[in-house]
């Protein structure tokens, strides 16, 4: 460990350098990255792992479950919410997190029938309407946890409310009803069998998944959520990040909303309530932390998609749909304090 | 006169290291007993295990004699083991006084907590510190220094026979570090036994009465703090020699100032002209408070500059946060490399990269490849010890952390590096690579500008030092003229020269 000045010089040119030199050491950075890889998968691995295992206990106590119009009809189901955990993942990941978005979703819904049918805009124009109702509501959260500097439970905890009054206030709480049928394929219509809610779903889920694992763009969110201060300091726009993101969560809820409002052919201002509790409990499920810094897209959709299954399960065993709460929130909570103690394991002072 | 504390042969194995090997180490009444060695020495597990946050896996632990398990904190507390963590454990949003008396105020007779008597209490136990500090007050209104001293006030409270010290003067100027030792001397006058774990070997001469030496979580040998010497435990630290503590100066750079600060004034600094010259160190030394650190921080853009101007390469511009200060060739090393610098639960390979996230990435994608040649490089020429790029930065010890935060900057290649503080809690191998690092950095054309409050630091490394007092530069020398007595009496403020003389002589070092 002798110190030699020039072992220690930084090579000058060392962003531009970097893509050199991979061949001589190309079988040993296979072995490390197959190792992260391993490493990454865990939580989404363990996820598979529960959820085949769910499956095939369901599959052994009832006949109706092995079916492919079962698997469609969960699928079907859980698209919607599958969009919201994209952009609520994406918060997470950042150190914050968005309870309004059962609130934009119907009230994204709302508006964007509400142009349909009473301004008579055509269906693209007032999709693009709903999804700017979304990003508005996102901007204004987004706003006031980077400028204001309010904390993200109290100025989203704000706006669920101010969602859904607006979304009452406006129609009297009576559903928007009259939504063009040609309309309702977004949301009832399949291609080659796969429900459009599915499809949409997947596009959305695969893209994000991939722009966070590789873009540069989303790999700051890991950076701000593990810790603010350094991220700062890194030259990284901390509040214009976080501000986009919620602004991203924002559009994502409105595009639920809206193709949920098409599957029923109406805006229904009193949908949607208590959905962010599914959303968030999916997200930790699938390895998200409240504390920032970590979590994935896939890992989201598989929490999602377990805790789809689990309430199938519920309507085929026959329980009442009323026990669900109890269901949803003793999972979250097993969730996490199974993540708590097995990390407090490995802890090291 | 039996030991009050001793182990025997105990051995603490960590996934993949040993990283205690059947130490023996006794501390005796009264006395205050050093530990020295590198980072990765043992040192902290050694006082993890006394503290009780780590059970050993081997060998005996005993206290006043009797053999015992200690299962945690509280235990050891118990047992009259008080331990003061380097991260300190306090309540920034309560008052100081509620902070020494953590879970044990005293109550009056209807069993709610006694103010008066605890803010009384307070007074009188920080008295002895030499220090004014109100009890009422909050905690996060303090420095970190004054925190520390709170944080020993607490362990003295609970009538600590054993007190253990981590690194208590790595946040705290040398005035204050002064008044920690005279306190320390005080409390083994009472018979207090005190553990001391320093890098800071001038300290640990000054004040110990033994010193025991880790390296490589093995025992090396406990001396009597009389018998040796600084280079003799150095030696037995590292077990080579240090030919010499800091890399040469190189004379000549170039003539214009690559960073001018002009009048600048913001929260904590006021009115300050400084030039960095390219190819040269400036050091800027100061005690506590003295406004270096806010005044890096506004010249990053962190918290930027109220008034005044900056110029980089003889072009004004403009700073209001940190992208803008690294557009211009800036990069700014952090005090604080867990809190600020790094982001201790991602990889090696995260942290190199992002601060040029853009140049590691297409126009939208990154390229992996790019990142992880970075990282591999940067392990290889700043001499990280780490199993490979995807190690999380938590697990890496001190000095190297500070490599990785190094290796993030020089990454962008700046013009103007600004390190605070930049050995702080890194081991005597360590602290020589990093200045190596910075003297090269400096060779290659950059200005850098080295804050510190090591004097021998400050003197062994600068071209030019300069000291700041209450948020303003004192004086200015050029680094053959400083010594320092010259320095310290500027910095405490013994003396003192007008500002326009001050101005006057730099631009005569300068010119």
């Amino acid at each position: 460990m002798s110190v030699d000045p020039t072992a220690a010089v930084p090579k000058p040119d060392m962003p531009s350098s970097v893509g050199r030199g991979k061949s001589d050491d190309g079988a040993q950075k296979n072995m490390v990255s197959n190792a992260l890889g391993r490493l990454f998968q865990l939580r989404e691995m363990a996820m598979v792992v529960l959820i085949f295992i769910t499956c095939v206990i369901m599959s052994i106590f009832s006949p109706y479950f092995l079916s492919l119009a079962n698997f469609l009809a969960i699928a079907r189901g859980f698209s919607m919410e599958g969009i919201v955990v994209v952009g609520m993942v994406m918060l997470l990941i950042s150190g914050n997190f968005d309870l309004s978005v059962g609130s934009v979703m119907a009230l994204a819904g709302i508006a964007t029938a509400a142009l349909m049918v009473k301004a008579h805009m055509p269906p693209p124009i007032a999709v693009m309407g709903g999804l700017a109702v979304g990003a508005a509501a996102g901007a204004v959260n987004g706003f006031i946890v980077t400028k204001i500097g309010v904390n993200p439970l109290v100025a989203t905890l704000g706006m669920m409310a101010v969602g859904r009054g607006l979304a009452l206030g406006f129609t009297s709480g009576r559903p928007v009803i009259g939504v063009p049928n040609k309309f309702a394929w977004i949301g009832q219509g399949s291609i080659l069998g796969l429900p459009v809610p599915v499809i949409i779903m997947i596009v959305v889920v695969l893209g994000a998944d991939v722009l966070l694992r590789k873009a540069r763009a989303l790999r700051q969110l890991y950076y701000v959520g593990g810790s603010l201060d350094a991220a700062k300091l890194s030259g990284i726009n901390v509040n214009r990040v976080v501000f986009l993101t919620f602004v991203a969560s924002g559009i994502c809820a409105a595009m639920a909303g809206i193709i949920s409002m098409a599957r029923l052919t109406s805006g229904v201002p009193t949908a949607f309530v208590g959905v962010e509790l599914r959303i968030i409990a999916a997200c930790v499920i699938g390895g998200a932390s409240l504390s920032g810094g970590e979590g994935s897209v896939l890992g989201a959709l598989l929490g999602l998609i377990f805790m789809a299954l689990v309430t199938n399960a519920m309507t085929l065993f026959g329980v009442s749909i009323y026990w669900e709460g109890v269901i949803t929130g003793s999972i979250l909570i097993a969730a996490v304090s199974i993540d708590m103690l097995s990390r407090s394991k490995l802890k090291r002072y | 006169m039996g030991a009050l504390v001793e182990t025997k042969k105990i051995t603490k194995l960590f996934p993949g290291t040993i990283a205690l090997d059947q130490v023996d180490f006794d501390l005796q009444p009264g006395e205050i007993h050093a530990i020295a060695g590198e980072n990765g020495a043992g040192k902290s597990t050694l006082m993890l295990l006394l503290a009780g946050v780590h059970q050993p896996d081997g060998g005996e632990l005993l206290i006043a004699g009797e053999p015992v398990r200690l299962r945690d904190p509280n235990h050891s507390q118990q047992k009259g083991i008080s331990t003061v963590f380097q991260e300190l454990a306090l309540a920034p949003n309560m008052s100081v006084a509620e902070n020494v008396f953590t879970n044990s105020q005293p109550l009056n007779r209807t069993g709610l907590i006694a103010f008066e008597d605890m803010y009384q209490q307070t007074e009188n136990a920080l008295q002895m510190f030499g220090i004014e500090i109100d009890p009422k007050a909050q905690l996060r209104s303090y420095s970190v220094a004054i925190q520390q001293i709170v944080e020993i006030a607490r362990a003295i409270q609970r009538q600590a026979k054993v007190l253990i010290l981590d690194e208590p003067t790595s946040a705290i100027g040398e005035q204050e570090t002064d008044k920690l030792l005279a306190v320390l001397d005080m409390l083994r006058k009472r018979g207090v036994s005190i553990i001391y774990v320093s890098h800071k070997l001038n300290e640990v001469f000054s004040i110990s009465d033994r010193i025991t030496v880790l390296k490589d979580g093995k025992l090396v040998k406990t001396l009597n703090t009389t018998e040796t010497t600084q280079e003799q435990v150095v030696n037995m630290m590292v077990g080579r020699e240090l030919s010499q503590l800091f890399p040469p100066l190189k004379s000549g750079g170039s003539l214009h100032p690559e960073l001018r600060l002009k009048n600048l004034s913001g929260q904590g600094y006021s009115e300050v002209n400084l030039d960095v010259y390219g190819g040269s160190i400036l050091g800027i030394f100061g005690l506590t408070g003295a406004g270096r650190t806010e005044l890096a921080r506004g010249i990053f853009g962190v918290e930027p500059a109220h008034s005044g101007e900056i110029e980089i390469n003889g072009k004004l511009i403009k700073v209001t946060n940190p992208y803008q200060a690294m557009d211009n060739g800036l990069a700014y090393i952090p005090e604080d490399r867990k809190q600020d610098g790094l982001f201790l639960n991602m990889s090696i390979k995260d942290n190199t990269s992002v601060a040029c996230l853009k140049a590691l990435s297409g126009t939208v994608l990154m390229h992996r490849s790019k990142e992880e040649s970075l990282a591999r490089d940067s392990i290889k020429k700043l001499g990280i010890k780490a199993r490979n790029v995807n190690q999380p930065v938590s697990g890496l010890s001190g000095g190297n952390q500070q490599k990785v935060l190094f290796a993030k900057w020089l990454a962008r290649k700046p013009k103007i590096l600004i390190a605070d503080e930049p050995t702080r809690g890194v081991d005597v191998g360590a602290k020589a690579e990093i200045h190596t690092l910075l003297r090269n950095h400096a060779s290659e054309g950059a200005a850098v500008v080295m804050i510190s409050s090591e004097l021998p630091e400050i003197i062994g490394m600068s071209d030019f030092i300069a000291v700041m007092r209450e948020g303003k530069v004192v004086a200015i020398f050029k680094s053959s003229e400083a010594n320092e007595e010259r320095i310290a009496a500027y910095a405490l403020g013994t003396k003192t020269d007008d500002i326009a003389e001050i101005n006057n002589k730099f631009s005569m070092l300068a010119g």
